[in-house]
């Protein structure tokens, strides 16, 4: 039922699910996200090891998805 | 008709026209601050459920000390329906006559505060003028008399204490469910 209303109502699904939020955005930590949300730098470091990146500043994006799980983009490579 | 008919609909909300990742950060402080209200609310009725206020604690507990000395009495201000408390009263020396104490009691003590055992047992009880009048042996003080209760109803009761030829003691007490 809650997923049938979450699918029927789009705000009603952001109520209880959230919504995505930038964690890096092109070289910036967003520091209220990542206050509010109680991230650490190291729980993205994590996350970015676990896709094979070495430092921080390779990611482009890292993103906290409505599951709680931290998703990170790496950088173009010029 | 074929399933699959619907051509992929890129709406998600785009960062920097590149990553489409839906974020709405106004919405998130929004739900940030509402958030902090509940704790702020939750916390504010942990600290009052320790203080008392919901019964058994620091403010629920009260007591009397009338002017003219015949009694004094022990209450809980803030009462639970169908939870055991204990009213405590003790006389003073003017409460003594003839080696008896006599205490009349509104019938609220029965009917809204479920008065189920007085210790020690009184050597009379009679009913009259909306209450009961209870007549206990004693020799000197201290002297003290307990009523068990146990409130079978929510509400508020307002309970009369006297001893004859003293002012009535009133008692207010809240039931909660």
């Amino acid at each position: 039922m809650l997923a049938w209303a979450k699918h029927r109502w789009e705000s009603f699904g952001r109520l209880i699910d959230g919504t995505p939020l930038l964690l890096i955005e092109n070289d910036k930590q967003n520091t209220e996200v990542m206050n509010n949300e109680s991230i650490q730098q190291e729980d993205i470091a994590a996350m970015a090891r676990d896709c094979g990146l070495k430092r921080l500043n390779q990611l482009a994006y890292a993103v906290l998805e409505r599951n709680g799980e931290i998703s990170v983009i790496q950088k173009d490579k010029a | 008709m074929p399933p699959l008919q619907k051509p992929v609909e890129d709406s998600i909300g785009k960062v920097n026209d590149e990553l489409a990742v839906g974020s709405d950060l106004p919405f998130q402080r929004r739900w940030w601050r509402f958030e902090r209200m509940v704790w702020i609310v939750f916390l504010a009725m942990i600290a009052a459920d320790l203080l008392g206020f919901f019964g058994r604690g620091y403010f629920a507990t009260a007591s009397l000390h009338p002017a003219d000395g015949a009694i004094d009495v022990k209450y809980e201000r803030i009462e639970r329906v169908s939870t055991p408390s204990i009213l405590t009263i003790r006389f003073g020396n003017k409460a003594i006559r003839d080696g008896r104490i006599q205490l009349w009691a509104s019938e609220d003590l029965v009917s809204r505060l479920g008065a189920e055992r007085v210790i020690p047992q009184p050597s009379t009880s009679a009913i009259g003028e909306g209450g009961i009048s209870y007549t206990f042996t004693a020799t000197t003080t201290p002297a003290t008399v307990q009523f068990a209760l146990e409130p079978p109803r929510i509400g508020i009761c307002h309970l009369l204490l006297r001893v004859p030829g003293f002012h009535s003691v009133k008692l207010s007490v809240l039931v909660m469910p």
